[in-house]
């Protein structure tokens, strides 16, 4: 009878852990502000690793002025940072990123006592979902023209 | 073992009736367990869970966040709630099973939220996540196949994790620059004490942890052998380290400690340890050491009456001097004719082994 309700308790704590992550993220993502940085391809030949986008800071191209003091706070950063992408899309926007070499910035939930976390992908500005199909059918467009 | 088969053949030496030999296949087909259904049940179910986990990293744009944390909640409640029940009717094959499930979508859960959140990878800490939180249904498997995936994935990650504090960082590299095979050996010797533990104290308990660890050292076992053999010679010249032999020295108490710790069971994990290190510390030929251990499985074989794995190990045994042929002797002429020579000697040896136990024998007739 014991194991049964010990059973019950191993069962449902996996629930109440990540209960606790999601929080403890979203928490730390109602960040103080966010802040943009310009990002460039780790290894240009190979941005892409599994279904991500390895991206490394570019600080000599990111405005330190949304920083305090307006300086860069380089080493709270990780020399390189994934960007997860939906398995479909990834291998176009890889392909896109090599040959174009759009301007790539990452934003980061930012807080001068913790790790940044990372929010979103833009692609010359734009979400990097935008840019994908907006460069998508100008493609499509250009080609039925031809 | 064929019991029909060999019913037949006792009824025909004499040893039983017709009766009893019916009685014998009766009760023998009415208590054996359908084994293979039942591991091809949970292994269905992992596969299950390993789609799930694929799925997962497929990473579906198209649904939002919340809707994909929402539905993984779901699917993950439904499945608790079943194993429960499968749990408390006693239904143990499908219990099992969905405990497997469960356990692989914990894993997908982590890495969905990992893929939402866009968290960066933090050494194994996913990893050490998992095993945490799986650890404790471990306890109600009586099946290895969740510990058995379990146990290296939570020895990788608790490794990675305790090797982040500095000074066993150094400790770890220090013993790999000074013997290559000490971290491996040393983690096996863990294994080693942790499966007599529970052999001794948690035997009914922990009855799948304790098949998994069986599964896991002997596999490693085994795979340190031939690494050792095959490479080890080559690669590190340990013998003339003086640092080597205290590292040597430390793995041998411990593992005589484990040792004496499962002196009480007849086990052959130890004494195999024990002489691989042995063997691997001090005899510069790899050679003697897959020896070493292919002698000490068939004594054991032997000893058991474990007649086909004492045949795979002469097999082996005899493929290990092939080898050794291969590895000295480069012409073809010359290894032919010094396998030829090694049979004779050998067939020499197995009639004056013959001779020797028959004289043996008819003395002690004799004396008797």
């Amino acid at each position: 009878m014991k194991t049964k309700y010990a059973l019950a308790v191993f069962l449902i704590l996996p629930f109440l852990a990540f209960a606790g992550w999601i929080f403890t993220i979203q928490k730390s993502l109602n960040a103080e502000h966010d802040v943009v940085i310009r990002m460039r391809g780790y290894d240009p030949r190979d941005l892409l690793s599994g279904h991500y986008l390895l991206l490394r800071p570019d600080w000599e191209q990111t405005d330190c002025s949304q920083f305090y003091n307006e300086i860069c706070p380089r080493s709270q950063f990780a020399a390189s940072y994934r960007y997860y992408l939906p398995e479909f899309d990834a291998v176009q926007l890889d392909k896109l990123l090599n040959e174009k070499s759009p301007a790539t910035e990452m934003v980061f939930a930012y807080r001068k006592t913790a790790k940044p976390m990372v929010k979103k992908l833009l692609i010359e500005g734009s979400d990097w979902k935008d840019w994908l199909n907006r460069f998508s059918k100008s493609l499509n467009s250009e080609q039925t023209s031809d | 073992m064929n019991i029909e088969k060999k019913v037949h053949q006792w009824q025909k030496a004499g040893l039983l009736t017709g009766t009893q030999g019916l009685s014998i296949i009766s009760f023998e087909k009415n208590t054996s367990k359908p084994y293979l259904s039942y591991a091809l049940t949970v292994f269905a179910f992992f596969l299950v869970g390993l789609g799930g986990v694929s799925l997962v990293a497929a990473n579906w744009d198209e649904i939002s966040p919340v809707v994909k944390l929402a539905v993984s909640f779901v699917i993950l409640c439904a499945c608790a709630i079943a194993t429960w029940h499968a749990y408390i009717r006693g239904r143990g094959k499908l219990f099992e099973g969905l405990l497997v499930l469960f356990s692989a979508l914990l894993m997908a859960e982590i890495g969905l939220i990992g893929q939402i959140y866009q968290l960066q990878p933090e050494g194994a800490a996913p990893f050490l996540f998992w095993s945490a939180m799986v650890f404790p249904l471990i306890f109600f498997c009586r099946i290895p196949l969740l510990p058995a995936v379990w146990l290296p994935i939570s020895s990788y990650a608790l490794l990675n994790f305790v090797a982040e504090n500095d000074t066993i960082r150094i400790f770890f590299k220090s013993i790999t620059e000074h013997w290559f095979w000490g971290l491996g050996l040393l983690w096996l010797f863990i294994w080693t004490v942790i499966y007599q533990l529970i052999k001794i104290y948690a035997q009914d308990i922990l009855i799948g942890l304790q098949k998994a660890l069986k599964f896991w050292i002997i596999v490693d076992t085994a795979n340190l052998v031939l690494l050792m053999d095959f490479w080890g010679y080559k690669l590190f010249d340990i013998h003339e380290t003086p640092k080597a032999v205290f590292a040597f020295g430390l793995a041998l108490g411990l593992n005589a400690a484990a040792y004496i710790l499962g002196q009480r069971l007849k086990n052959l994990t130890l004494p195999l340890i024990l002489s691989l290190l042995l063997a691997g510390s001090i005899i510069p030929l790899g050679f003697v050491l897959s020896l070493a251990a292919l002698v000490i499985v068939s004594c054991h074989a032997y000893n058991n009456n474990r007649f086909r794995l004492l045949n795979v190990c002469i097999f082996l045994i005899g493929l290990r001097i092939f080898l050794l042929y291969c590895q000295s002797v480069f012409s073809l002429v010359g290894g032919g004719l010094a396998l030829i020579s090694s049979g004779i000697v050998l067939l020499v040896l197995i009639r004056l082994w013959v001779k020797i136990k028959t004289i043996i024998k008819g003395k002690m007739k004799h004396e008797n």
